[in-house]
């Protein structure tokens, strides 16, 4: 199992958007300059349409090596509406995080 | 122990007071027992919300959190238990669903002035009526719906998670 962080982050992303039709888009969060360390969580950022309109709020979780989660990582939830404002700059992201890649949602389980 | 796992411990002994007043007398009105279950939500929540370093006091003030970070505690633990519990697609809808109801439970969660109903204060309905939250009907019985005992082993498993780290 590949254990590199963008791996991680892409398993993460994979097995929200396998149980939860109501994720629309998600992103990876960056830090810059701390991205590469080892203690820094893999951070998503996924678009809902069913969440709730309360701005940026950062659930922290531990690593599970069991499921090839690696690092400690650390999900953001916002509406589209939300996720606007933030590529807009109105709303902004905590600690310097900016955008990175987009993952999409899994051809098997558009389908499912 | 840090404030995160201080969070989780309390989290886990409201949902044990929660089970022993279910097994103490089903004649016990059901606000006990979700009286207990908004606070084990609350806290749970709260522990998954503070980061390493953070300042709990910015989470003591509000109430609400659960239907906003839940949801998101449970799919991302739903996601990794392929084989232990459930995970089908409708699931996270149904416990989405759930915890905004398990959070209008606190009386400080107004919904914007539209939900007077909760578990621990009286109330008054538009007719004047007073209600007492113990002889009141919530119609939330998570042990009689697939989405709610599954929330309830989804809140065990994140309580332990954050015990053993």
């Amino acid at each position: 199992m590949d254990r590199t962080k963008d791996a991680v982050a892409r398993r993460l992303a994979e097995s929200h958007y396998e149980i939860d039709q109501s994720i629309v888009e998600i992103v990876r969060l960056l830090a810059p300059d701390r991205e590469s360390d080892v203690s820094e969580p893999v951070k998503l950022l996924e678009v809902n349409r069913d969440t709730s309109l309360d701005g940026i709020v950062p659930v922290h979780f531990g690593p599970h090596a069991a499921s090839g989660t690696f690092f400690p990582s650390i999900i953001v939830e916002v509406r589209p509406e939300e996720y606007e404002q933030i590529q807009s700059g109105q709303l902004r992201l905590p600690h310097g995080w900016q955008l990175g890649p987009s993952y999409r949602r899994p051809a098997v389980s558009a389908t499912a | 122990m840090d404030w995160k796992v201080a969070f989780a411990r309390q989290a886990g002994s409201d949902l044990d007071a929660r089970d022993a007043l279910l097994d103490a007398s089903e004649e016990l009105p059901e606000c006990h027992q979700l009286h207990c279950l908004q606070m084990a939500c609350e806290k749970l929540c709260k522990a998954y919300l503070i980061g390493h370093g953070s300042d709990p006091d910015a989470l003591q003030s509000s109430h609400a959190y659960v239907a906003k970070t839940l949801p998101n505690i449970a799919r991302h633990i739903l996601s990794r238990q392929a084989s232990q519990i459930p995970h089908d697609t409708w699931v996270i809808a149904a416990i989405r669903n759930l915890a905004r109801r398990i959070e209008l439970l606190a009386p400080a969660v107004r919904d914007g002035g539209r939900a007077e109903t909760n578990c621990e204060y009286p109330w008054e309905k538009p007719d004047g009526e007073i209600v007492a939250p113990a002889d009141f009907n919530f119609g939330l019985d998570l042990l009689h719906q697939k989405a709610g005992v599954t929330l309830l082993k989804v809140m065990r498993i994140a309580i332990a998670e954050l015990l053993t780290r």
